[in-house]
């Protein structure tokens, strides 16, 4: 079971360095993989980018096979059942800012990090960074590609655990510390 | 919309079904699988063929070179199997289903159109790469039959690539080593509406339907095939989206693209409209949470059949234009929007009475 979420978190690109628990069994892993055309869709490669968004027909190199094998044939069916275990106290920060109607730039709050014209694929950023903030405890908030207070504050107590700059930001550092490029 | 099947006028020396490509050659030198389009006015066209010559009524423009045709002769009729202009040419294999969807576009009927010798050697005539659907009603019931094709096809040109539309019901243990063979050329697009299987069966109309998706993804992923998991939004489903996200991030993370897909109102979706659309130009907000989730884990997610204006900015980059060009059409309202182009429009059958609440030019 452990396995299984190890390699789970590996394939969602959520822990620290997959290559390490793999890399043992690669050579033996390696003979597999030609065989078996199941771990084809394992072969991840744990780099985002930026663009995100399709991004995925670009395999990378090693994969998180080996831990799988004891899951390829027992089936994924036993895993459904454990859907919930994922909290559902969901969001206390609106999901979706309100695109139709706009006040006054006055009244509207300061958003400190819109990125005009790189909107997109900035907010995709941020959801990964909110996910793996959520995989390492740090954030417990909802993933909806804000920084808002929480993030901020996930953010800023990530940054002093690893010894980075505390920006409470996304920082280029913070994106590399993070394994997000 | 344009009409796929024409009634058609001949004097056909064969009572044969077959296969012609439409060409640009001097009508001696055809070959036996070659035709030509001529057309003397706007109203009739006529096909030389080495059988002989079929004129087709009231067309809607020339078939363009490079389209191949089925004729079927007995019944004198023309399908329009592969047309280069097209997003998508598909196959209906068949018109029984297992399954009785309650926002089913085409509802199942006893009839199947299985002539699997006639599309091989319509498809030796495609060019290379070229993608084909196949659809229903359900294809997989016909899966002996349907598996015995693919091989074919693929021992003859592994080059094609299809996209095959099945309710995910009848996979076996026993299919996983052809499914291995030929998984990298198809694409199962597969519907899974909720991550409660007791909504999922109620929508689907069969009991049971849910556990068999997931045990049969089983054997998908064992065979590394490629799945694009659908969901068609309802109201009956909307509030799920969020913990479907969650079970496909978790769980069927190995799948190429999840899609979410607004209705096409045709069949039964138009006789039970009112208690299924969901109206996303009014409300957005648990569908957005479900891209976000999919998106934070580097999974595909994709807005199928939404027009661009009912969808919320940053969530437009999700959207594509899947309706088949056929039967797709724009509103008065369209003209003049800037994103028309990036846009998939409206079912030719859409009604505007009863459809978005918010629509209206991007700028």
């Amino acid at each position: 079971m452990i396995k299984f979420f190890i390699t789970t978190l590996a394939a969602a690109g959520l822990i620290d360095s997959p290559d390490d628990l793999i890399k043992k069994d690669e050579d033996q892993i390696n003979s597999k993989i030609s065989e078996n055309a199941f771990f084809k869709y394992f072969d991840y490669d744990l780099g985002y980018t930026l663009a995100g968004h399709g991004s995925h027909s670009s395999h990378g190199s090693h994969g998180s096979h080996g831990s799988h094998q004891s899951h390829s044939n027992s089936g994924h069916s036993s895993h459904v059942s454990h859907v919930s275990h994922q909290s559902n106290s969901q969001p206390s920060i609106p999901n979706i800012p309100n695109n139709n109607s706009t006040p006054p730039k006055s009244i509207l709050p300061e958003t400190p990090l819109e990125l005009k014209g790189t909107m997109g694929s900035f907010k995709i950023l941020t959801l990964r960074v909110q996910a793996v903030l959520y995989a390492y405890g740090y954030y417990n908030g909802p993933l909806d590609g804000i920084i808002g207070q929480d993030t901020k504050i996930a953010i800023t107590k990530y940054q002093r655990a690893k010894g980075l700059t505390t920006t409470g930001t996304l920082s280029d550092e913070l994106i590399k510390s993070l394994q997000l490029k | 919309m344009i009409r796929l099947t024409r009634n058609i006028e001949h004097d056909l020396k064969t009572n044969q079904s077959f296969a012609v490509i439409v060409v640009d050659k001097n009508e001696s030198q055809l070959s036996d699988f070659e035709a030509v389009c001529t057309s003397n006015n706007n109203e009739t066209m006529q096909l030389t063929t080495k059988y002989g010559k079929i004129n087709i009524q009231n067309i809607d423009g020339l078939f363009s070179i490079g389209e191949v045709l089925l004729i079927f002769s007995e019944v004198s009729k023309c399908q329009r199997f592969y047309r280069p202009e097209a997003t998508i040419n598909t196959i209906l294999l068949t018109e029984e289903c297992d399954q009785l969807c309650i926002m089913c576009s085409q509802p199942p009927k006893n009839k199947r159109y299985d002539h699997f010798d006639l599309y091989f050697e319509a498809i030796k005539l495609l060019p290379l790469n070229a993608r084909l659907g196949i659809s229903g009603g359900e294809p997989t019931l016909l899966k002996k039959n349907l598996f015995k094709f693919l091989e074919k096809v693929y021992l003859h040109r592994n080059d094609i690539n299809f996209h095959i539309l099945s309710n995910c019901q009848h996979f076996e243990k026993d299919d996983i080593k052809l499914l291995s063979k030929i998984s990298h050329k198809i694409l199962w697009g597969i519907p899974l509406y909720s991550h409660i299987p007791d909504t999922h069966d109620s929508i689907v109309g069969k009991k049971g339907s849910y556990n068999n998706v997931l045990k049969n993804f089983n054997y998908l992923v064992q065979s590394g095939s490629r799945v694009e998991l659908r969901t068609v939004l309802m109201k009956q489903n909307y509030n799920d989206l969020p913990q479907l996200a969650d079970l496909i991030s978790t769980h069927l993370n190995w799948i190429e693209v999840w899609a979410i897909m607004q209705l096409e109102n045709y069949g039964y979706a138009k006789m039970n409209w009112d208690k299924i659309f969901y109206d996303n130009s009014i409300n957005f907000e648990k569908i957005g949470f479900a891209i976000n989730t999919l998106t934070a884990k580097r999974l595909n997610v994709s807005l199928y059949n939404f027009p661009l204006c009912t969808v919320p900015d940053f969530y437009r980059q999700f959207t594509t234009r899947s309706i088949s060009d056929w039967k797709q059409k724009y509103l008065d309202d369209c003209n003049g929007c800037i994103e028309k182009q990036y846009c998939s429009g409206f079912f030719e059958w859409y009604n505007i009475d009863k459809g978005f609440s918010k629509i209206g030019l991007a700028t």
